[in-house]
């Protein structure tokens, strides 16, 4: 059992935490827990209709007991062309076989090694990554690089080099990207708009690499040279930074030497001065989808509708009165972010939402008596 | 310049607009005319965008002077008008002419956050009791950015009350921490309300150019941040909240710091440079928590929680104890289909990493589940015993944990994106401790015939009568024994078990019952009173909700269903013998529903929709009491109406009611002394006018009345008008309203036309506005709707044509004549062309005798339309806006047009004039503040097909389509309308009816009424009567239209178009 995975139920707030980094540490380790006793069979069941296939998923579960054995069940004909010594909880594609991947950025690092590699290495290579035949895989700084066992003993280094911006560039990139809110906003919550590469090319930059030249894959393998530098290893290699780019796309902004935080400090800056002076931001920008993601269209296309107000505003009620559970968000929220403070900080605002409340009630002469 | 003279136009014509940019609101006022500050690009220096020319600061908002730099549509660098303009300018906004957008510079009044909302309010408040003229009473047309930003502040104000606020950390490109008050928009029916809110934002209130750049979104959470930190911060100043940190240090604790920020004046967090980040990031990451709805969005996890199984559970009272437990177990729902449940017990079983589900893929659903019952127990501490478990299904609960989950975590949860199923009883009325009322009155024969009454002399009941009454407590229907009450106060556990059902007892109930109780052993009251506490009363008020009322006798009767006033249950009585006609099955049940009405003393609203016949159902009322009083004499009934429908109800009257004694108390020639009091006396029916009712007021208070009715009652909706507060003060013991207007929706109406009915049962017009109209008509509060509808409804009976009770009495068309008068100023146009032409017809002959006396005859229909039309008042050129209140057809045609529009109805204008139309375009879109559409001969076909389009389209904001006869007589399919007017009289009835069938065709669903206008005393009549006698004469002239005339003599012409005295309409 692996009870060290286990969160500290006495302390909440540390549990929050400690559960917070086990789930995302989930995604990138390999350390694994090892099932102890198989699952039954699975039951025949009015409601689940489960579709008895074999999956090549390798996403490490957060209930530690629920692992399953993988390769028992796994066959598939690709098993016979590569054969590689195999690696025990490595870093595996999640991508299924004939299956399209779900983020654009994913399917264009995918289009590029396919573009750059002979087709049989890459489908070998692919075969590689969905077989978890890379035991490391960092990201650091600049550099993109993956411990990968092939048939020989020893695994192979290989890394992927992606051209920098320069410090001119990033200045450049960072303009052209506060003038436009929704850019902005965007990144400010931690996302990619997906027309992003339009702030990138009129300035002659990619964003993301489009054609093979756009990457500078190295191996340590024997199959690898200059003027062939797709291998088996370095498509792996590019397959999982595909799959990893299309769940967290800012990772992009640091291979490229301008890591995510200073980019959105830049953005906040920039926009800050080009507007109204050095105005303060909301360290928490707000969601609300379909609307906040969405940019209105251009005053220059409103003007036939220009002083109509949309039919929506009918059916917008704001009743003023007392809510259902009081201080609901206080008590969603938990206790106070700064753990050694002294100071009653829930018990106050709790007040301080009583007295808002009042107020406004009061104010908004809507009191449920007037006697 | 400008090529508009200044002297003609209308000078008062404003349109007051709002921006918000920069952290204030900036007022500015649209004109008609240049303003003072006159042309220039020197209102802002450095600025080298126009200034414009029409945009003045509006006068009587207190703030600072400013001017801001809007983008506006603009021809030839002149900005066009907006909409609101061109309407009350009557212009025609379908201009082809395409727009550009111009920076201009405007004049400004800015306001500060804090003040916006009741500075907006403040214009609202003018505009909600401006008198049907689109808000201009305060001089100011509301804008579309008024009415935007107003939307967004009482947005605000909701929030704040619902405590939807958090404490927000800000930080500047220096780094510089700041705090305040933002409101919290992520959660789902706040998301739904900014989603609404944001998509009707006009394109003009986003015109600033400024670092929202346009963006709708990014400029409504700015302002609703700025207005809500405004007030937030408001009152905690007031409270003196900073008091409470004064001591602490905010160096020692960054909590103390950032209440510095969120407490006092100064927004600044005091803090040194190198803990910011890490306290930004702090308390980024904890508000963020608002936002987590967990791992996957397809799926939610779910709690259900189940009751006890009741096998060995006694059925009576029973508290059951801890050994009683409650089950509370997991499973997954589909966000796509919540129809799909995926229960824990199963997931379990699943061996696979991926299942497919009706067609729903969840992959990898065991470790989902360890991670949302992990989250949720962040919020519910009791979930963590099942994370200790290998399998977990399910925890269970003793009664007072479940119903502390019930009561306090549930709503936590759910908000926080998971499902919880709770028992069906749970949070609905059948499941709560309350009060019901009981109300004991006499059964009575209802409708019986009043001899069997002793006092049938009057109404003798009403809401001032004393009625028993006491109070039980119930558990939704089941009323509870002082026994079984006793036992529930004894249990003392909040969920319990009564007569095999669960229901929740807050102990807090108990004490307010007994109290309640106590307080109230029972007895009489009011009825007036009863009602209100059974049927609009708070908990807060009472201390326990009052579940609902039942009463015995008539009172059960007026209290009918739950529709109120539909009175179903009434007993219907047939049409009066002596009425001539036939009432339809309705209309016989409207009759019956005043007659038990006044029985009993309470004033009546009929409301029921134009068309339905409420004329014909007083008249029958009168008639029916007329049979009932036998020999005896019926005192007469006073009959207060708009000039404009005087002649209608006369006519009306002779039709259905000939033995009715009717008496017009009008014009300058009426009686002043007791010879109207004798005359009053001895009639049946007196008709007035508002205006004289108000006038004569002390003569009307002379004659002993059997009833007043007001037609057209929402004539008396400004309550503090002299006419509504005298005809409130004429003294008689019925009282009818007739409106066809939906008055339950108009709420300074629906008190004016209460209160003259039931005078005091919905209190003070202050109080009904602070109790009802400001939740209702400011933040559309359904609940306050709910209460006011059930206390109203067993007043006001309307029908609508739709209401299937209707709808199978009615023909497919019904037609009606509209009886209207000439004016004064057109009674003496009309006289005049009359004698000048009879003049003229005496000394020539021939040809030239024929043209005179045919002109002669357009003129006088012109003048029967409105004198500006044989005036050629109108040039559209200048958009000016003819006065309606010249023209008596005018006039009724604007009474009845805003009727249907506000029952969301379309109709058909047909005139034979083309010039008529643009004059009755102008002003209906002046008047109604909507763009009218006008079909005519010169229409090219492309815009005559757009127009057609745009009026069947299905949105009803076009409802109003004018048609010259001739252009719109063929070939066109128009059923989205259910009213056609004709606006003048055709000679030939096929005419018309070609072009009533525009409407009344295949495809039409809806019965169409049609409106045929005729001017009394006139032409108009004459034609009317000829078409109507469909003698020889008659079938001759159809067809030939006005020739026949030309050729009659002198004094033929004469005794045909000659004035009839009595059908004028003075003011007087």
């Amino acid at each position: 059992m692996c009870d060290e995975e286990k969160p500290n139920s006495a302390d909440p707030v540390s549990k929050k935490s400690v559960k917070k980094s086990s789930k995302k540490s989930s995604k990138k380790t390999t350390k694994r827990c090892v099932e102890k006793s198989p699952l039954p069979p699975p039951r025949e069941d009015r409601v689940v209709n489960v579709i008895s296939k074999p999956t090549l998923s390798a996403s490490v579960p957060i209930a530690p007991k629920k692992i399953k054995p993988q390769y028992a069940s796994f066959r598939s004909s690709r098993k016979s062309l590569v054969n590689p010594r195999r690696v025990r909880g490595g870093v595996k594609l999640k991508l299924k076989a004939g299956e399209t991947p779900a983020s654009w950025v994913t399917q264009r690092l995918l289009r590029v090694a396919e573009a750059g590699a002979e087709s049989g290495i890459y489908k070998d290579g692919i075969e590689y990554a969905r077989l978890g035949q890379t035991k490391r895989l960092t990201i650091e700084d600049t550099l993109c690089e993956g411990i990968i066992q092939g048939r020989s003993d020893k695994p192979y280094t290989a890394t992927l080099g992606l051209v920098e911006f320069g410090a001119e560039s990033q200045e450049k990139i960072i303009v052209a990207m506060a003038d436009q809110v929704r850019y902005t906003a965007k990144l400010l919550a931690g996302e990619l708009p997906s027309n992003i590469e339009d702030v990138f090319a009129p300035l002659g930059l990619k964003l993301f690499p489009a054609e093979p030249e756009d990457i500078e894959p190295r191996c340590s393998c024997p199959d690898w040279s200059t003027e062939e530098p797709w291998c088996k290893h370095t498509v792996c290699l590019t397959a999982l930074l595909a799959e990893k780019l299309g769940d967290d796309p800012m990772v992009i902004f640091g291979l490229r030497g301008m890591p995510g935080q200073e980019l959105i400090d830049g953005l906040r800056q920039k926009r800050a001065v080009g507007v109204q002076g050095p105005g303060p931001s909301p360290v928490l920008h707000q969601h609300v989808p379909g609307v906040s993601d969405v940019s209105s269209p251009p005053l220059e296309d409103s003007i036939e509708s220009f002083w109509e107000v949309g039919p929506e505003l009918d059916e917008l009620d704001t009743p003023i009165s007392p809510p259902a559970v009081n201080c609901v968000l206080l008590r969603r929220l938990g206790p106070s972010p700064f753990v050694g403070g002294q100071f009653p900080l829930i018990g106050l605002m709790a007040t301080c939402y009583q007295l808002i409340g009042e107020a406004v009630i009061e104010a908004e002469g809507a009191e449920s008596e007037e006697e | 310049m400008v090529d508009v003279p200044v002297q003609e136009v209308d000078l008062s014509a404003m349109v007051l607009h709002a921006n918000w940019t920069l952290g204030a609101l900036h007022f500015w006022c649209e004109t008609s005319a240049p303003g003072s500050q006159g042309s220039g690009r020197d209102l802002e220096a450095g600025s080298d965008a126009l200034v414009h020319p029409f945009a003045c600061r509006p006068s009587g908002i207190i703030g600072e002077e400013s001017t801001i730099l809007l983008r506006l549509p603009a021809v030839e660098g002149r900005p066009i008008f907006s909409v609101p303009m061109s309407r009350v300018m009557g212009h025609d906004t379908d201009d082809d002419v395409a727009a550009v957008l111009v920076e201009f510079q405007v004049p400004t009044v800015k306001v500060k956050a804090f003040d916006a909302g009741p500075v907006l309010e403040s214009f609202i408040e003018h505009a909600e009791h401006g008198i049907g003229d689109g808000g201009r009473s305060s001089g100011y047309t509301i804008g579309p950015g008024i009415t935007y930003f107003v939307a967004a502040s009482r947005l605000a104000a909701h929030l704040m009350a619902g405590h939807r606020v958090v404490p927000m950390l800000l930080q500047d490109a220096q780094g510089e921490l700041t705090a305040a008050w933002h409101p919290w928009l992520s959660d789902d029916m706040t998301a739904q309300r900014v989603s609404k809110l944001v998509c009707s934002m006009p394109a003009v209130a986003r015109a600033t150019a400024d670092e929202h750049a346009h963006d709708a979104w990014s400029m409504t959470v700015d302002f609703l941040a700025a207005v809500t930190d405004a007030r937030c911060r408001a009152t905690m100043i007031a409270q003196e909240m900073f008091d409470t940190v004064e001591d602490a240090d905010p160096d020692a604790d960054p909590q103390v710091a950032w209440l510095h920020g969120l407490l006092d004046e100064t927004k600044e967090v005091p803090s040194v440079s190198g803990q910011r980040a890490d306290i930004a990031r702090k308390v980024r990451r904890w508000i963020a928590e608002l936002e987590d709805r967990g791992e996957s969005s397809a799926w939610r996890f779910g709690l259900r929680i189940s009751e006890p199984i009741a096998d060995g559970l006694p059925d009576d009272i029973s508290n059951p104890d801890d050994t009683v437990l409650w089950s509370m177990s997991f499973y997954l729902q589909s966000v796509d289909d919540e129809d799909v449940i995926l229960r824990a017990s199963d997931i379990w079983q699943i061996s696979r990493e991926r299942v497919v589900i009706q067609g729903l893929t969840l992959e990898n659903p065991q470790e989902l589940l360890m991670a949302e019952l992990g989250r949720a127990s962040r919020y519910y501490k009791r979930l963590e015993e099942a994370l200790d478990r290998s399998e977990p299904i399910e925890i269970l609960l003793n009664s007072q944990e479940a119903y502390q989950f019930l009561r306090e975590i549930k709503p936590i949860l759910e908000e926080q994106g998971f499902a919880v199923q709770s028992p069906p009883w749970w949070d609905s009325q059948s499941g709560r401790l309350g009060a019901r009322l009981q109300i004991e009155s006499d059964p009575a024969d209802i409708l019986g015939d009043e001899s069997s009454d002793p006092d049938a002399a009057g109404p003798q009941l009403g809401l001032n009568t004393l009625i028993g009454y006491h109070w039980e407590i119930a558990i939704g229907d089941t009323t509870l024994t002082l026994n079984e009450f006793e036992q529930l106060a004894q249990q003392n556990a909040p969920l319990v078990r009564i007569g095999g059902k669960w229901v929740e007892v807050r102990p807090e109930d108990i004490e307010n019952a007994i109290k309640f109780i106590g307080e109230n052993p029972g007895g009489e009251m009011e009825l007036g009173e009863a009602m209100q506490l059974a049927l609009a009363s708070d908990a807060a008020q009472t201390g326990l909700p009052v579940t609902g009322v039942e009463a015995t006798g008539w009172v059960a009767s007026l209290l009918g269903g739950d529709t109120g006033g539909a009175s179903v249950e009434l007993p219907k009585l047939d049409t009066p013998e002596t009425f001539q006609g036939t009432l339809r099955p309705y209309q016989a049940r409207g009759m019956s529903w005043m007659v038990f009405m006044e029985r009993f003393g309470f004033g009546a609203c009929l409301a029921d929709d134009m068309g339905l016949g409420k004329t014909i159902q007083l008249l029958a009322l009168m008639m029916h009491e007329r049979i009932e009083a036998g020999e005896e004499k019926v005192a007469p009934t006073l009959l207060v109406v708009p000039m404009s429908v005087i002649g209608n109800w006369v006519k009306e009257a002779e039709k259905f009611a000939p033995s009715l004694k009717v008496m017009v108390h009008h014009g300058v020639d009426r009686k002043l002394d007791e010879g109207f009091t004798e005359q009053a006396q001895e009639s049946d029916l007196v008709l007035t006018t508002y205006a004289l009712a108000h006038r004569d007021n002390e003569l009307i208070n002379t004659v002993n009345w059997a009833r007043m009715v007001l037609d057209e009652a929402q004539f008396i909706k400004n309550p503090a008008a002299k006419q509504s507060q005298a005809v409130r003060g004429i003294n008689v013991p019925r009282r009818i309203a007739l409106t066809g207007t939906p008055v339950e929706n108009r709420l300074s109406e629906l008190w004016s036309i209460m209160d003259f009915l039931n005078p005091g049962y919905l209190g003070s017009a202050g109080g009904f506005r602070k109790k009802f109209s400001l939740p209702i008509e400011r933040h559309r509060d359904q609940n306050k709707m709910g209460k006011l509808r059930s206390m109203v409804s067993p007043f006001i009976l309307r029908r609508v044509k739709t209401d299937p009770t209707v709808v199978s009495d009615l023909p497919e068309k019904i037609e009606s004549k509209e009886w209207c008068a000439l004016t004064p100023e057109q009674a003496k146009l009309y006289e005049g062309c009359v004698q000048r032409m009879l003049t003229d017809v005496d000394e020539s002959e021939g040809i030239h005798r024929r043209g005179l006396v045919l002109a002669a005859l357009i003129k006088l229909k012109q003048i029967c339309n409105h004198p500006a039309q044989m005036l050629k008042e109108n040039d559209p050129q200048f958009g000016m806006t003819i006065d309606p209140m010249r023209s008596g057809k005018c006039v009724r045609l604007l009474e009845q047009v805003s009727e249907l529009i506000s029952e969301g109805e379309q109709a058909l204008i047909f005139t034979q004039f083309r010039q008529m139309g643009h004059i009755l375009s102008t002003m209906l879109s002046h008047e109604l503040g909507r763009d009218i559409l006008f079909l005519h001969g010169g229409t090219p076909q492309g815009k005559r097909q757009k127009m057609i389009d745009t009026f069947q389209d299905g949105t009803g904001k076009n409802p109003i389509l004018l048609l010259s006869l001739k252009a719109g007589g063929v070939g066109l399919n128009l059923t989205a309308a259910t009213h056609v007017f004709h606006f003048d009289r055709w000679w030939n009835p096929a005419v018309e009816n070609q072009a009533t069938d525009r409407a009344y065709r295949i495809g039409q669903t809806r019965t169409v009424q049609v409106h045929k206008y005729i001017v009394r005393g006139t032409l108009e009549e004459r034609i009317d009567e000829m078409i109507e006698s469909k003698t020889e004469l008659a079938e001759n002239i159809i067809g030939h239209g006005e020739r026949w005339l030309t050729d009659l003599g002198t004094d033929k012409l004469r005794e045909l178009l000659t004035l009839r005295a009595d059908t004028i309409a003075g003011d007087i």
